[in-house]
């Protein structure tokens, strides 16, 4: 966690200004491939959750909407086989509890009763009446069954426990599939005589076939054994069995997804009947029943895709588009910055030039006179050749000499520097040599130049003319601070093992709180009329440059104090 | 030229020295200052003829001790000394009633004939010998 | 652009510290022979005087000369203060000649101002209007071989400055002359020559280097 929130605060540091330190080609390709990462998560992963979500969701609803009217279907159609199978033994029931044995017996009554039946209900082929032995005493039906001794048979002995019974599916005579009703009729004296009707499964194919399924639909009934009660499209014909696994036992319609005998994945739905033990199964394939699920997943995917791709063009287009624009600005920071500096350094060269000038030309003055002094002696001495005398003004002209000298030194040493790049130097030598170029304003103006240079200040390694740049703006500025009889002091010091400091000190007019929080801004300026307002600004910048730190002090009247911390070592300095 | 009295005044000790040093080996003699309160000083304890001034000194500026001695002693003379960089001063200074001025570094000679035509015009205006009246 | 005038700045005011340090230098040398002669004719005043007479004029020589360097100094360093300016420009020329003179004499050739009688003034910015015209020196100084001089020649109705290389012996420049293309050398000061208006081409007048810098009217 603490990676990416570290991550994180470097990503954000990198929009920020100040880090001129960092600025190469590869700081651009880190940005525009962190914004791009941002960017993308924020933008994707919202969308992937969505969808993400939505695919369940529509999985569910359409699931549910999808098994709602197969369970319906389902109940209907079992609803209608129960009907059916109600209706026929509720007539065989009422038969045989509405006549006697002895009725039962007559074959004509029984004939009339059978072809009353055929006509009313529909589906009865024949029927039939089993005394309590198990003798088959009247019949009416197409068949030669009188007679016939049921007595071993599983139905039979069925029907005398359960009082009814409704066989599986089988194959009779005629080779086409029917199945048997047998109620019992328990005499109050206590015999007990069967009757039997056997029906055609004609109608539980025509009520399969009003169940309106499509042609890839299957629907079926199966006993709790696995044998089709009715012929199944796909999976086998009546009597054969069923090809998979027979499933629980389940009165309430179960809906589930299973790949079938064919390979095909289909939805399977079956409800279980109370009696007879039969299942009702459809059998439906997955892509009919999932059409539309397919089409709106695909629909979906398509969507995401093209969203995603939108997504990563713009964003991608956005991105450079930002980073490059970020790169031009801060390159035209930077022009901006470097033009900033040298009409800085032009106008310092100015200024001392122009200094050094008026400067020289008293010395100059002196050994006109001198040497005047001396062609005067030889005109006028009578003493000629005082050779002391001479000498003394010989002397006079040497020293005015050397004074010139270190006059224009220092401004050659200053024009010359502005070039050089990081080089171990002496911090106090810099500032002793910006002094001294205010050193004449001082005298006139009277100022108090206060100099606490440390003695044991180890040498740094950095920029000796952008330094010089540096100090001589501070320094013009505590001129321009103070009134004449002020003071301005200097104290250099070592801050610690990787820092030293210089501040200067000035007990002039200061500044406001509102002054100070500007004071580094281009073109700020106080001065009225006069100053472009670029030398503090100018002077933090380089500062930062060179890995250094510049504050400021202030209190308004009571003068203000500038401290800029140096490293021992300048970081490495890249130019675009 | 005799009892012409002049002071220099100029802050670089060693040129005011040698030039007055120089004028007395031409007749003239000449108190030196080398700061303004020093020159008006000397003003005061025996007024000179001729001030030879430099404009551009620290502390009490070469203006000011022109404009002290205009008020107080109009009847003296200010030459004004200038360098490459204070003409500007020296303008201001011809403003303010210096009788001329010179640039540094300055040929003696013109520093002399400077000086006469200071007194002379005066020695003009009290009359003085020759008799030649306006 | 503010680089070049950067350039242009230190290297006039390196060059006019140097010619400072020299004339120094010449006093301090003249300033010790004195002080050695001194105690060796103390005795003989006529040798000791003619032998002065001879070094302090020379030094007085060389004060002139460090004050007029100062001068040159304390104008180059104001070129800055006012821009745009009205600049006289036979006196920027002179300016010019007086800051290049010691690269030339470096080269062994000498530069020549050939002044008009009329004024001739433009309002431009005197340091860069500067910078153009000894770059313009620089080229020909390129092209130059010791002993021959380079003409600089104002033509202020075509509101041009001639730039033209001469053998010692060829007296005056040559008044029948072509200008053609920007050369090569000088492509680094299209952003100044756009800045103040100007342009520089070379010139074809008979000779083997030339320069004509168009100033605008």
């Amino acid at each position: 966690m603490k990676r990416i929130s570290d991550w994180f605060r470097n990503f954000v540091r990198q929009f920020k200004q100040d880090s001129e330190l960092e600025e190469s080609p590869r700081r651009y390709k880190v940005l525009r491939r962190n914004m791009l990462a941002l960017m993308i998560l924020v933008t994707v992963l919202p969308l992937v959750l969505m969808a993400v979500i939505n695919y369940y969701q529509y999985r569910s609803a359409l699931r549910s909407e999808v098994e709602a009217p197969i369970r319906v279907l389902l109940n209907k159609t079992k609803h209608s086989y129960e009907l059916f199978l109600t209706e026929r033994l509720s007539a065989v029931s009422f038969i045989a509890h509405a006549y006697n044995f002895t009725e039962l017996s007559n074959q004509e009554t029984l004939n009339r009763i059978f072809l009353v039946m055929k006509k009313e209900f529909g589906g009865f082929v024949d029927l039939g009446l089993i005394n309590a032995a198990g003798l088959q005493v009247s019949y009416a039906g197409p068949y030669q069954l009188l007679g016939k001794d049921y007595a071993g048979q599983a139905w039979f002995q069925e029907v005398l426990v359960r009082g009814t019974h409704i066989s599986d599916v089988f194959m009779g005579h005629r080779r086409f599939p029917h199945f048997v009703i047998a109620v019992q009729h328990v005499v109050p004296d206590g015999h007990s005589y069967i009757l039997r009707a056997t029906i055609d499964t004609e109608k539980f194919n025509s009520i399969i076939v009003s169940m309106g399924l499509t042609p890839a639909t299957d629907a079926f009934l199966l006993n709790r054994q696995g044998v089709f009660q009715t012929s199944s499209k796909f999976y086998g014909q009546v009597l054969h069995t069923w090809p998979m696994l027979m499933l629980p036992v389940s009165y309430e319609p179960s809906v589930f997804e299973t790949r079938d005998s064919r390979g095909l994945d289909v939805i399977l739905a079956y409800t279980d009947f109370l009696t007879p033990n039969w299942v009702l199964m459809l059998v439906k394939p997955r892509g009919e029943v999932l059409k539309t699920w397919i089409t709106l997943k695909s629909e979906l995917f398509l969507v995401f895709l093209a969203s995603v791709t939108i997504i990563f063009l713009v964003v991608g287009w956005l991105t450079n588009l930002m980073v490059r624009r970020i790169e031009e600005s801060d390159q035209k920071r930077k022009a901006a910055f470097h033009e900033m500096e040298y009409t800085n350094k032009l106008a310092s060269i100015g200024r001392l030039a122009a200094g050094v000038a008026h400067e020289i030309n008293n010395p100059m003055a002196i050994i006109n006179e001198k040497a005047g002094l001396m062609k005067d002696l030889i005109t006028y001495d009578p003493n000629f050749p005082d050779k002391e005398k001479f000498l003394k003004q010989i002397d006079s002209i040497l020293k005015s000499v050397d004074r010139s000298r270190s006059i224009t030194h220092r401004l050659l040493g200053f024009a010359r520097r502005m070039d050089v790049e990081v080089e171990i130097m002496d911090l106090n030598e810099v500032l002793q040599d910006v002094i001294s170029f205010l050193e004449k304003e001082a005298l006139y103006r009277n100022i108090h130049l206060g100099l606490q240079l440390a003695a044991d200040l180890p040498r740094i390694a950095s920029d000796q003319g952008q330094l010089q740049q540096v100090f001589l703006n501070i320094l013009n500025n505590a001129f321009a601070a103070v009134e004449d009889g002020g003071s301005v002091s200097v104290t250099s010091f070592e801050v610690d093992m990787d820092t030293v400091a210089v501040t200067i000190q000035d007990n002039g007019m200061g500044m406001s709180e509102e002054v100070r929080n500007h004071i580094f801004e281009p073109f700020f300026s106080t001065k009225k009329g006069g100053g472009t307002g670029l030398g503090l600004s100018i002077t933090y910048g380089i500062v930062q440059k060179l890995g250094g730190q510049i504050t400021v002090q202030t209190r308004e009247g009571a003068g203000t104090t500038f401290t800029v911390y140096l490293p021992k070592k300048a970081p490495k300095q890249t130019e675009a | 030229m005799e009892g012409l009295r002049v002071l220099l005044v100029d802050d670089e000790e060693e040129f005011v020295v040698t030039l007055a040093e120089r004028l007395k080996l031409r007749g003239i003699e000449a108190r030196v200052a080398t700061d303004g309160d020093e020159a008006l000083t000397k003003v005061e304890e025996e007024l000179p003829q001729v001030v030879v001034l430099d404009v551009m000194m620290p502390g009490t500026s070469g203006i000011d001790v022109l404009q002290h001695i205009r008020r107080r002693h109009p009847e003296v003379r200010v030459i004004l000394l200038t360098g490459r960089g204070s003409t500007k001063e020296g303008i201001e200074g011809m403003r303010l009633g210096a009788f001329d001025f010179l640039m540094k570094p300055v040929k003696i000679e013109d520093l002399t004939q400077k000086l006469h035509d200071a007194v002379g015009s005066e020695a003009g205006a009290s009359g003085g010998e020759g008799g030649q009246k306006p | 652009m503010r680089q070049q005038e950067v350039a242009y700045l230190g290297r006039m005011t390196a060059g006019l510290t140097h010619e400072m340090k020299n004339v120094l230098a010449t006093i301090k040398e003249s300033a010790g022979l004195m002080s050695d002669l001194l105690p060796i004719h103390v005795d003989k005043p006529e040798v000791l005087k003619e032998r002065f007479e001879r070094i302090l004029p020379s030094i007085l020589e060389q004060v002139r000369r460090g004050v007029e360097i100062s001068n040159r100094m304390s104008r180059l360093a104001h070129s800055m203060d006012h821009s745009p300016a009205d600049v006289d420009v036979h006196d920027l020329l002179d300016e010019v000649v007086f800051l290049m003179s010691r690269f030339a004499r470096l080269k062994q050739v000498v530069l020549t101002l050939f002044p008009e009688a009329a004024r001739w003034s433009v309002s431009t910015d005197p340091l860069r209007l500067q910078l153009v015209m000894a770059a313009a020196v620089d080229h020909c100084l390129e092209g130059a071989q010791a002993g021959q001089r380079i003409a600089i020649v104002p033509a202020s109705g075509q509101s041009r400055v001639l730039f033209q290389v001469l053998d010692a012996d060829q007296g005056s420049p040559a008044t029948e002359y072509r200008v053609g293309a920007r050369p090569e050398g000088l492509s680094g000061l299209a952003e100044v020559l756009e800045e103040l208006g100007a342009d520089v081409g070379v010139l074809e007048f008979g000779g083997a280097v030339g320069l004509a810098v168009q100033l605008p009217k």
